[in-house]
């Protein structure tokens, strides 16, 4: 997968507008708590890894999360 | 004389969490226990360790409901007229309505809710159940009373248990059956496991804390509710939701 594929995922998970991979997502309006359940759903129906609390807040940018689907 | 001394209790979800409590205290108040769920090696496990004799491991699939409804009747046959049924297994999902699948929507609720009716189908017809000794517990949530975010299937669900559990009390009164429910907040189980992982385990003690005041509900207090649903105290007591908040007015892990 490459990184423009994973940022498209992660955009279509959220529900997000055109990110990028240098975007902090604090800065990400749907980077709420509903877009972190969906990311969680997400990486568990599609790379069967199950998130915890300490990878989840590790997250800062939109580049993190790429990293963590492999 | 302990509080179910020759009953035949069936419990679904036996094998783990509300299930395995309710039939070990079923157990120790003088049932005979049915433990049914779909781990035969849990289920066994589980048997041995019930107090008494005359206990038994019921295997079903829940994607064959009439299956479900043939357990009902085997069970009566093999163990004698049930005394007592009480529906604990379930499953929980929290996913938002864009992540979950059709698959994930019609699991969930045949096992929360269609199971329960085909469990009943079979154990409420002439000859499997002692007449006015009869008693049928669904243990539900609070989440059908009032859900977050993410809660819209499982909500659902046993919504749809406490809905069809108030209109049979009124279909099976006049033949001496009872059915209630029991709805608890959160309780300690492998289901809140996934919480306390996805939290952290001190966020998880923090917000349990803060949330309710009484204490994170355990196995046993949702069990001694059942055990008082299925025996004689509560012979009067049908189409009633038990609710167990531990002073918590409404709950969200999103």
């Amino acid at each position: 997968m490459t990184l423009e594929e994973k940022i498209s995922l992660i955009e279509e998970t959220i529900e997000a507008d055109k990110l990028n991979a240098d975007m902090e997502l604090k800065d990400v309006d749907v980077w709420d708590s509903l877009g972190r359940l969906s990311i969680i759903i997400m990486f568990d129906q599609k790379f069967n890894k199950n998130l915890n609390a300490e990878t989840l807040a590790a997250f800062k940018t939109v580049r993190d999360i790429a990293d963590e689907m492999e | 004389m302990a509080d179910l001394e020759g009953r035949v209790v069936a419990v679904t979800g036996a094998s783990s969490g509300i299930g395995r409590a309710i039939a070990i205290q079923s157990a120790s108040e003088g049932a005979r226990v049915a433990c049914c769920g779909r781990n035969a090696e849990k289920l066994e496990a589980v048997r041995s360790e019930l107090p008494g004799d005359g206990h038994a491991v019921y295997i079903f699939d829940s994607e064959d409901l009439p299956g479900v409804e043939s357990m009902a009747a085997a069970i009566a046959k093999g163990m004698g007229p049930l005394g007592g049924f009480v529906h604990s297994a379930g499953v929980s999902v929290t996913q938002l309505l864009r992540d979950t699948s059709y698959d994930v929507m019609e699991d969930l609720l045949r096992i929360n809710f269609t199971v329960f009716l085909a469990f009943a189908r079979g154990a409420c017809r002439r000859g499997r159940y002692v007449q006015s000794a009869m008693s049928v517990v669904g243990i539900s949530s609070m989440a059908a009373l009032s859900a977050d975010s993410g809660m819209s299937i499982y909500a659902a669900s046993k919504a749809a248990l406490n809905a069809s559990i108030k209109s049979l009390a009124k279909e099976y009164a006049s033949r001496g059956v009872r059915f209630n429910g029991i709805c608890p907040n959160p309780v300690n189980t492998p289901m809140t496991d996934k919480a306390r992982f996805l939290m952290g385990d001190s966020a998880f003690a923090e917000f349990i804390e803060k949330s309710m005041p009484l204490g994170l509900i355990e196995p046993e207090d949702v069990a001694d509710s059942a055990i008082f649903l299925l025996s004689d105290k509560s012979r009067r007591i049908t189409g009633s939701l038990l609710e167990i908040t531990s002073g918590a007015s409404s709950f969200s892990y999103v």
